[in-house]
């Protein structure tokens, strides 16, 4: 049995206020990514306790799979619009899955 | 006790917001209560509405919304001078100020009903007009004209938000069915709205609880402000629904409206539109000073304020 083939894809995470959701998203698409999943997350950092509970005090956790040249787009475009003024941490993964060219 | 008892869930959520208490009022819950809230309120308006010539509300309406922006461009060049704030965060504040806080504006009316004192019930459509305009102010204040502001996305989230949509949807619904067609939906709106309220307050305590370290950032410049402010524009509040024809208890609730601080709408819309203010600091003060102050203290005093002015002046 042959196994499924997969290939490398690249996942970009942001860690985000919730307010930063709605600014960011066209970014992402605007950076060639085909499309992106949203959570709510809870924690803490530097602006303090995120606890989710009501009234500016969740954030989101945004996942993008797309191609290694949007990737680095996203991390560019993102830090240098919204790093400034917003809550916000963004990293990228190496990741692997099927289907790697529809990213 | 001349508080209203709703008032006392407030503090029982500060208490136990203070003492660490592991009660939560979940966000699904709060987003619950707040749209209940709204459309009760949205509902009541309507249905007064009703039996009211809507033309006699145009003159009043645009008067209470230009006078409004008074409280932005009176509480701005204060933060700027004597608060020594920089400009995104006077302006974020300045917004707030002009805003208003629909929960406490229920807090108002509930007060007046347990004090027997008659009310327009059309005020709530006040309460939608006096909502955004301030925003818009303070986005200018921050801002100017011409620098780039995203006013389509900011004209949406001000507009397009619950607040307005309920409001507005709840006061249609309210006016096209009149009284007699809704009264179905009395039972669930008016007869059990205090006790929604009592738990909204109760999370609003929990909340207020959480702000309070904020306060520690603002100084003592802001607290005396989040007090001051709401007194100064409560007078004007008082002034203008007496020059208005409003009754005293028309009167009363127009100062608690000017003398609120927006936490939802206006938060939300100054984070997009000016991501330079630090929200600490305007949210810890609209939330952490103000909102208690008018809960506990201001809405009696604005209402014995009312009662003076139409004494010596019927």
């Amino acid at each position: 049995m042959n196994p499924t083939p997969v290939g490398p894809i690249k996942l970009v995470v942001l860690i985000c206020e919730e307010a930063l959701e709605q600014l960011v998203g066209p970014d992402i698409i605007a950076a060639g990514a085909k499309g992106y999943t949203v959570c709510d997350a809870r924690g803490r950092g530097n602006r303090g306790v995120r606890d989710a509970s009501w009234l500016l005090s969740s954030n989101v956790r945004i996942e993008v799979l797309c191609s290694e040249a949007a990737a680095w787009r996203i991390v560019d475009v993102v830090e240098t619009k919204y790093s400034a003024n917003y809550g916000l941490v963004a990293y990228v993964h190496d990741v692997a899955g099927p289907r790697a060219d529809k990213f | 006790m001349r508080l209203d008892p709703v008032v006392g869930f407030f503090v029982l959520g500060l208490l136990a917001g203070l003492l660490r208490s592991d009660l939560k009022l979940s966000s699904g819950l709060s987003d619950t209560l707040i749209i209940y809230l709204l459309i009760a309120i949205g509902l009541k308006g309507g249905f007064e509405l009703a039996n009211t010539p809507v033309q006699d509300l145009v003159l009043p309406i645009i008067v209470a919304v230009l006078m409004s922006a008074g409280t932005p461009l009176i509480a701005f060049p204060i933060l700027r001078r004597l608060g020594r704030l920089a400009r995104p965060d006077a302006a974020s504040i300045a917004a707030h100020y002009g805003s208003v806080s629909v929960v406490t504006f229920a807090v108002g009316t509930s007060y007046l009903t347990r004090q027997g004192v008659e009310y327009e019930g059309y005020m709530s459509v006040f309460l939608v007009f006096l909502e955004f305009p301030a925003l818009i102010i303070g986005v200018l204040l921050a801002k100017g004209l011409n620098r780039n502001t995203d006013w389509r996305l900011l004209a949406h989230e001000v507009l397009a938000g619950k607040a307005i949509v309920l409001l507005i949807g709840a006061l249609a619904i309210g006016w096209l069915w009149g009284r007699d067609g809704a009264e179905a939906l009395a039972l669930f709106y008016d007869d059990l709205f205090k006790g929604f309220l009592s738990l909204f307050l109760l999370g609003m305590g929990l909340v207020t609880a959480a702000r309070i370290s904020d306060l520690r950032k603002a100084g003592v410049f802001l607290v005396l402000f989040g007090i001051a402010l709401p007194v100064l524009s409560a007078v004007g509040g008082v002034l203008i629904g007496w020059s208005l024809g409003l009754s005293l208890g028309g009167a009363t609730l127009l100062a608690v409206l000017y003398a609120s601080a927006s936490y939802i709408a206006a938060p939300a819309a100054m984070r997009i539109a000016i991501p330079e203010a630090n929200p600490a600091l305007s949210i810890g003060v609209s939330l952490g000073v103000t909102f208690p102050f008018n809960v506990l203290v201001g809405v009696p005093l604005y209402h014995a304020m009312a009662r003076w002015l139409f004494g010596v002046m019927p």
